[in-house]
């Protein structure tokens, strides 16, 4: 996968984010086998001690899980892939209206402009 | 402790290099030595590598002063070329097999076959950038403890900038170091853990990547530019 | 490691030998082929030719000896004190074997060279009879009755295989003390080489007067030989001694 990464917050959060991503959006299925940690840092030219703190984090939250001889994967909960769904979507709603407030729009006024927008 | 100075300084005639430097490095780390030109990045380097001689202070690497058994566990890339004209690169590898205990000629085979770079070329008929690609891969594919790099990125075309840190990620494993010293730092910030400034021969700030990011909210680049504004 | 070491110093330099060797003994068949093929009216000038080749025979192997140290004097500036230094000083070795393996590898050449000589000089004669000829002479004036000639030959003979040595202590002990200096090591190097010949100088004059002085009128020239080579042998050991110390040391590549 393609990372990206702007400069000002840890790297580690970052990689978090896009990993969360792309299982959110179904790049990463439920219970894919990923890189290790050394060809992710390679792939994303980051350091591995980095990459393996972002893993570490993502798999205290369950997204991720170890099998001790055969690496590490995404977790087969589905139920916790669809929280981390709703809660993406929260975070897309919350910018959205934040910026929405901003330019003018009250919360109501937002979702009409949004119902109304092709 | 990989690496400890303590008040180490050097002086060229009445200039001075390095100013009373502590410091501690631990292994597992990638470091970034930064600084501009004339900071005293090279001038620290060369006296880890063991072809300079400290004005005053001590160094240890592993426990052992500088000498023989230092330069067993250092793997040192300068910022020249310094492999022999005459040699193929078949020859270099013979040398470094020859010289280092913990040198691989697989490791090195294998990335100069990514390269396609062929063994029995000469040294003296390849690019000056192919000649350090050779020598970082040398460099890299001993199973050292520190390894130090001296503007390894200094330029060479993105691409090439690209495989110079993906061979230094690849290679690099938690029993080592590795420093790196360089004046572009946007361009390896991402794979450092930590991050030493150095001004004038002294060290301004040493802290993580991380660290600085989230208390200042900004990249190390950034960071460097307000610390080095003229 | 030494013997590695050893086996770089080799491949580093063995081509331009190998030409020199070469270029030598392709002279001497040149000149064996132009005086075989002279026409016997042109006596005079066919003379002439072996002639100028005679003398080119001492010129050949005198110029080879002086190339031998000037190859030697950049090899080891090259690869001690210019970019491949950054290399040789990183190596997990004793300074004191990097200096050893570039004198050892000096004296092959010497050897070389004295080999390349003796061909030269059989083809030039268009046989080998001399070399039994030569060391009949030789062994003679080692164990013939003339006491005086045999330890003159003795004594020229050491200083001659010597002499190499003694130079290149000597160059070696100049990059050290120019290495002491912050800037302009190249220049103080030579500074340093016209110094310490001079100090050579002086000490060794002072020292055969006073040893003339006191074993009065009983100085042979042998005995000469003799103090001379022994005094500089041991100005070279602690030329070379002083030089490993300075660059284990005190080592600060520009």
């Amino acid at each position: 996968m393609p990372w990206n990464f702007n400069s000002n917050t840890p790297i580690y959060i970052q990689i978090m984010e896009q990993i969360k991503f792309s299982i959110a959006v179904g790049e990463y299925k439920a219970g894919d086998k990923l890189l290790s940690v050394r060809e992710l840092a390679a792939e994303a030219e980051v350091n591995p001690n980095t990459m393996q703190k972002a893993l570490s984090e993502l798999e205290r939250g369950g997204l991720l899980y170890t099998q001790r001889t055969s690496g590490r994967f995404i977790t087969s909960d589905e139920k916790l892939i669809e929280q981390l769904r709703i809660q993406l979507a929260k975070e897309q709603a919350e910018n959205f209206i934040n910026k929405m407030k901003l330019l003018g729009y009250s919360p109501d006024e937002a979702a009409e402009f949004l119902k109304n927008y092709k | 402790m990989l690496l400890e100075c303590n008040k180490l300084c050097k002086y060229y005639g009445d200039k001075t290099a390095l100013n009373n430097i502590d410091l501690q490095l631990e292994r597992g780390k990638i470091i970034g030595l930064l600084g501009p030109n004339g900071s005293g990045k090279t001038t620290l380097i060369k006296i880890l590598s063991g072809i300079l001689t400290p004005s005053g202070g001590e160094v240890k690497i592993s426990d052992k002063n500088i000498g023989i058994e230092t330069k067993k566990i250092v793997s040192y890339l300068p910022e020249r070329t310094y492999l022999s004209d005459w040699m193929t690169v078949q020859q270099t590898l013979n040398f470094f097999k020859d010289f280092y205990e913990d040198f691989s000629v697989e490791t090195a085979l294998d990335m100069l076959q990514k390269l396609d770079i062929q063994t029995s070329e000469k040294l003296r008929t390849m690019s000056k950038g192919t000649r350090e690609k050779v020598q970082l891969i040398l460099v890299m594919s001993r199973n050292a403890e520190l390894y130090l790099l001296d503007e390894p990125i200094g330029g060479v075309d993105p691409a090439a900038r690209d495989y110079i840190l993906k061979t230094i990620i690849s290679n690099f494993n938690e029993n080592a170091s590795v420093i790196i010293s360089t004046h572009l730092i946007s361009d390896v910030e991402n794979i450092l853990d930590d991050v030493i400034f150095l001004k004038y021969g002294d060290i301004v700030l040493h802290s993580a990547v991380d660290e600085i990011r989230e208390q200042h909210g900004k990249s190390v680049d950034a960071l460097f530019r307000e610390v080095f504004a003229c | 490691m030494l013997r590695k070491l050893i086996k770089y110093e080799i491949l580093a330099d063995y081509k331009k030998y190998g030409i020199m060797g070469i270029a030598v003994i392709a002279l001497a068949v040149l000149a064996l082929i132009s005086e075989k093929t002279a026409p016997p009216y042109v006596n005079g000038y066919s003379n002439f030719i072996s002639a100028v080749f005679a003398m080119s025979s001492v010129f050949t192997i005198f110029s080879a000896s002086i190339l031998l140290i000037v190859l030697s004097t950049i090899r080891f500036y090259k690869s001690f004190l210019k970019d491949e230094g950054y290399l040789m000083h990183t190596l997990p070795v004793h300074t004191w074997q990097l200096i050893a393996s570039k004198l050892i590898a000096a004296y092959i050449w010497f050897l070389f060279l004295l080999i390349i000589s003796a061909v030269y000089v059989t083809i030039l004669k268009g046989n080998i009879t001399w070399i039994t000829d030569f060391s009949e002479d030789f062994i003679d004036g080692f164990t013939g009755e003339n006491d005086y000639l045999s330890q003159f030959m003795m004594s020229s003979l050491i200083s001659v295989l010597l002499t190499p040595f003694s130079y290149l202590a000597h160059i070696y002990f100049s990059f050290a003390l120019g290495n002491l200096f912050s800037k302009n090591k190249l220049t103080m190097s030579v500074v340093m080489f016209l110094a310490i010949n001079f100090a050579e100088r002086v000490i060794t004059s002072v020292l055969l007067s006073a040893y003339l002085a006191s074993v009065k009128d009983d100085m042979t020239l042998t005995a000469m030989t003799y103090s001379n080579t022994l005094l500089s042998v041991i100005l070279s050991v602690i030329y070379l001694i002083a030089a490993e110390r300075i660059f284990a040391k005190k080592l600060n590549l520009e």
